[in-house]
C-alpha cells in the first residue's frame, strides 16, 4: 500500500489536479458526495449482497481483490501487495479471459505460485473493463489505471483512492459476487494440459464431446509432440530460382484459376494460407473448400496449412480450428501454424508444377475482388520443383491432429510456451519432455 | 518430417543421372537414355525411385529399376516426381494455363531475405519506384531504415518513387511524407 500511496502522489500532482479537478467533480457530484475517514452518506444501492462483516482486530482477514483488465506487469503487482507480507492471508485476483492468452498468459500465471487466488470471467458481459481494489475492509482504489507499466509510466490515467469502510463492504461484495457467479478459478495452462490430453481431451480444451473422430485412412498419422525446443525453428528455407511461365491475376481473376486448378488436379495440392474466412455467408470461399475436400475424396493428396494466432481470444482460432476439424474428415491433411511463428503466406502449389502466390487469402472479398485490392501471379512451370513442397510442409505447425481436443491442447501449450520468460520456458520444456519421453 | 528430406531435387542433374545409371548397370538393367528417374513420395512418408508407366483410375503403375511393375493407389501417394518434362506436359496439364510472360525467370524468397532482396533492387533503380503495400512499419531503424534511406537516395538522384498505402498506415507514412520534405521526387497516394 506504501508504494501504491506514492504513485497516487504522483497523480496528484499540481498539474493532474488542475486538469482533472473540474472532471472529478463532475463526477462526485453526480455520484456520491464522499468525504473519505468520515463518510456516513445514504445507503450505497444494494444490487449485490454485501460482504459479511469480519470481526474487528483480526488483521488475518483482510481481503485484497484487485481486478485488472490488463495486467502485464507482475513485478508491480508484488510490488504492491505481497502475499503473506504484513499479516495479509488471502488475496484474490479476478482477471478479464483476455488474461489467457499471449504473453499475459504467462503474467498471470505467476500469482498462483505466489499464493494468489486467481479467478477468470466467465462471460456475462464482453470484458471485465473495471480496475478496482479492495484493501482491508476500508480502502478502495478505482479508475483508468491498469496495472501495466505503460499506465504508470507514460499514460494519462486517473485514480481514485477512498479510506471508506462502508464503499469497502460495498466493493467487496460486488467483487465477491462477480467472483461467485461469472467467474472460474484460473488453471495453470500447461500442468493441465499435460494431465489432460492423456485423459479428457475434449472436455480439458473446453469443447463439446462428440465421440471419437474417425478420420479416413488415407490421411498420414500425427502423434503428439515429443520435442518442443525446436516449435518455431523455420525449416531449410532458402531462397532458389526456377523458370517457368508467369501470369499476372489481380482482384478477381483469382478465383477461376484457383478453382480450375484445384479441380484438375491430377496428384497433389499444396496450400499455405493465412487466412480463411469461412463465414456463413462466404458462399465462394466454402465452395473452394469443398472443392479441396472433393479433390482429396478423389485420391489427389491435400495439404492445407492454416495460421494460427498468437491469441486464442483471436476469432482466426476458432475459424481456422473449425475448418481443420471439417475437412480432416474429408480426408484433407489439414495442419495449423504453431503460434509464435506467424505464417502470412498465400501460396497454393497444385502437382508441384502450376504455383498461386500472391496476396488473395481465402476470403469472400478476396476471392470476389468485391472491395479489396489484391494481386497474385500463376507460376506454370515445365518441370515439377519440389522444393515449394519443401517450403510449405517445412513450416513449423501443431504435430499432434488426432482430433480437435488433442490438437487444442497442443495450441495451449505452445501458446502458454511462446509467453513464458527464457528460463521458466527451458524448466517447462525439460518437463514437459520427461514427461512424454516413450 | 522424415518424408520430407527426401523430396529435396539433388544437387544437379547430372549427378543423379550418373548415380541412376551406375545403380542399373549394378543391377544389371540397361540404360536407355540419360532421363531422371520417376520419384513416388508416399504419404507414410517412404519414397521410391524407378518409373511411372501409367496414372489412370486412381492407380499408378510403377516399377522400380529392375523389377516389375506393380499398381499403387494414388491415395497412398503424395505425389511423383516424374523425371521428364514430357510426361509433366503430357500427365499434368500445364498447357491448359495460359500465362502473359513465358519463359521467365523466377525467384522464390523466404521472409529473410526479401528485405535485402527489396533494398538492393531500391538501390539499383534508374528511372521510377511504385510501391503498394497493405502495411508499412515505421522507417527509424533495422531493414525498413534502410530501405526509406535509400528510397530518399533514389528520389534526390532523380528517380520517381510512389508510394500507394492505404490512409491507416499513418506512421509510416508520416515518415515517407518527412522523406518527401526532402526528396521532391517521391509522391504519396492514399486512400
Amino acid at each position: 500500500m506504501t508504494r501504491t500511496a506514492r504513485d497516487t502522489l504522483i497523480l496528484r500532482s499540481r498539474e493532474l489536479a488542475a486538469l482533472y479537478r473540474g472532471r472529478l467533480e463532475v463526477l462526485l457530484e453526480q455520484a456520491y458526495r464522499l468525504e473519505t475517514e468520515s463518510y456516513e452518506g445514504p445507503d450505497l444501492p444494494r444490487k449485490f449482497p454485501e460482504a459479511k462483516d469480519s470481526p474487528r482486530g483480526r488483521r488475518d482477514e483482510r481481503l485484497v481483490a484487485p481486478r485488472m483488465q490488463a495486467f502485464t506487469d507482475v513485478r508491480r503487482a508484488e510490488s504492491y501487495f505481497t502475499p503473506g507480507r504484513d499479516g495479509i492471508e488471502r488475496f484474490l485476483q479476478i482477471a478479464d479471459d483476455t488474461m489467457l492468452s499471449g504473453s499475459r498468459l504467462g503474467t498471470l500465471q505467476q500469482f498462483p505460485d505466489a499464493g494468489i487466488a486467481v479467478v477468470t470471467l466467465e462471460l456475462d458481459r464482453a470484458s471485465l473493463h473495471l480496475k478496482t481494489a479492495v484493501i482491508d475492509e476500508r480502502v478502495v482504489i478505482t479508475g483508468s489505471h491498469n496495472w501495466t507499466s505503460g499506465a504508470a509510466a507514460r499514460n494519462v490515467e486517473d485514480l481514485l483512492i477512498f479510506d471508506s469502510p462502508q464503499l469497502a463492504r460495498y466493493y467487496t461484495g460486488y467483487l465477491d459476487y462477480i467472483a461467485e457467479t461469472h467467474a472460474k478459478p484460473f488453471a495453470e495452462i500447461a500442468r493441465d494440459a499435460v494431465d489432460a490430453v492423456d485423459t479428457d481431451p475434449m472436455a480439458a480444451a473446453g469443447l463439446r464431446r462428440r465421440g471419437e473422430v474417425q478420420y479416413p485412412a488415407t490421411l498420414p498419422d500425427t502423434v503428439p509432440r515429443t520435442r518442443f525446443r525446436d516449435v518455431n525453428a523455420k525449416g531449410d528455407n532458402e531462397a532458389f530460382s526456377v523458370r517457368g511461365h508467369v501470369e499476372y491475376l489481380d482482384d478477381d481473376e483469382y478465383l477461376p484459376v484457383v478453382r480450375e486448378m484445384i479441380n484438375t488436379a491430377r496428384q497433389s495440392i499444396l496450400v499455405s494460407m493465412y487466412h480463411v474466412a469461412a463465414r456463413r455467408r462466404s458462399e465462394t470461399v466454402h465452395e473452394v473448400l469443398k472443392e479441396l475436400g472433393d479433390a482429396a475424396k478423389n485420391g489427389v493428396y491435400v495439404y492445407l496449412v492454416l495460421n494460427m494466432p498468437e491469441m486464442q481470444s483471436d476469432s482466426q482460432h476458432e475459424t481456422h480450428s473449425a475448418i481443420a476439424e471439417r475437412l480432416r474428415e474429408r480426408g484433407v491433411d489439414v495442419r495449423l501454424n504453431a503460434p509464435g511463428a506467424l505464417l502470412h503466406e498465400k501460396v497454393v502449389v497444385v502437382d508441384l508444377c502450376k504455383i498461386l502466390i500472391g496476396s488473395h487469402n481465402w476470403s469472400e472479398g478476396a476471392l470476389t475482388g468485391d472491395g479489396v485490392y489484391e494481386s497474385s501471379a500463376l507460376l506454370v512451370l515445365p518441370r515439377q520443383e519440389p522444393r515449394f513442397a519443401h517450403r510449405l510442409v517445412g513450416h513449423p505447425i501443431v504435430s499432434d491432429m488426432r482430433n480437435r481436443g488433442t490438437w487444442e491442447k497442443e495450441l495451449s501449450l505452445l501458446r502458454h510456451l511462446d509467453s513464458q520468460s527464457t528460463d521458466q520456458r527451458d524448466a517447462t520444456i525439460i518437463r514437459l519432455e520427461q514427461e512424454r519421453q516413450p | 518430417m522424415k518424408w520430407f528430406s527426401s523430396l529435396r531435387r539433388p544437387r544437379s542433374r547430372q549427378q543423379t543421372v550418373q548415380r541412376i545409371g551406375l545403380a542399373m548397370a549394378i543391377l544389371g538393367v540397361p540404360v536407355c537414355g540419360q532421363a531422371e528417374p520417376d520419384r513416388i513420395f508416399f504419404r507414410d512418408g517412404s519414397s521410391k525411385q524407378g518409373r511411372v508407366v501409367a496414372d489412370t483410375n486412381g492407380v499408378y503403375t510403377f516399377a522400380e529399376a529392375g523389377g516389375p511393375t506393380v499398381p499403387v493407389r494414388r491415395n497412398t501417394v503424395r505425389f511423383v516426381v516424374y523425371g521428364d518434362e514430357k510426361t509433366v506436359k503430357e500427365r499434368l496439364g500445364i498447357d491448359a494455363f495460359q500465362a502473359q510472360c513465358t519463359d521467365t525467370d523466377i525467384r522464390i524468397l523466404p521472409a529473410e531475405s526479401f528485405g535485402a532482396e527489396i533494398l538492393q533492387q531500391v538501390q539499383s533503380a534508374k528511372k521510377f519506384i511504385y510501391m503498394t503495400t497493405y502495411s508499412l512499419s515505421g522507417s527509424e531503424s533495422g531493414r525498413m531504415g534502410e530501405i526509406f534511406e535509400a528510397l530518399k537516395e533514389r528520389a534526390q538522384a532523380g528517380v520517381k518513387v510512389y508510394l500507394i498505402a492505404p490512409a491507416f498506415t499513418q506512421e509510416a507514412v508520416t515518415d515517407f511524407r518527412s522523406l518527401r520534405r526532402s526528396a521532391k521526387a517521391l509522391h504519396q497516394v492514399s486512400f
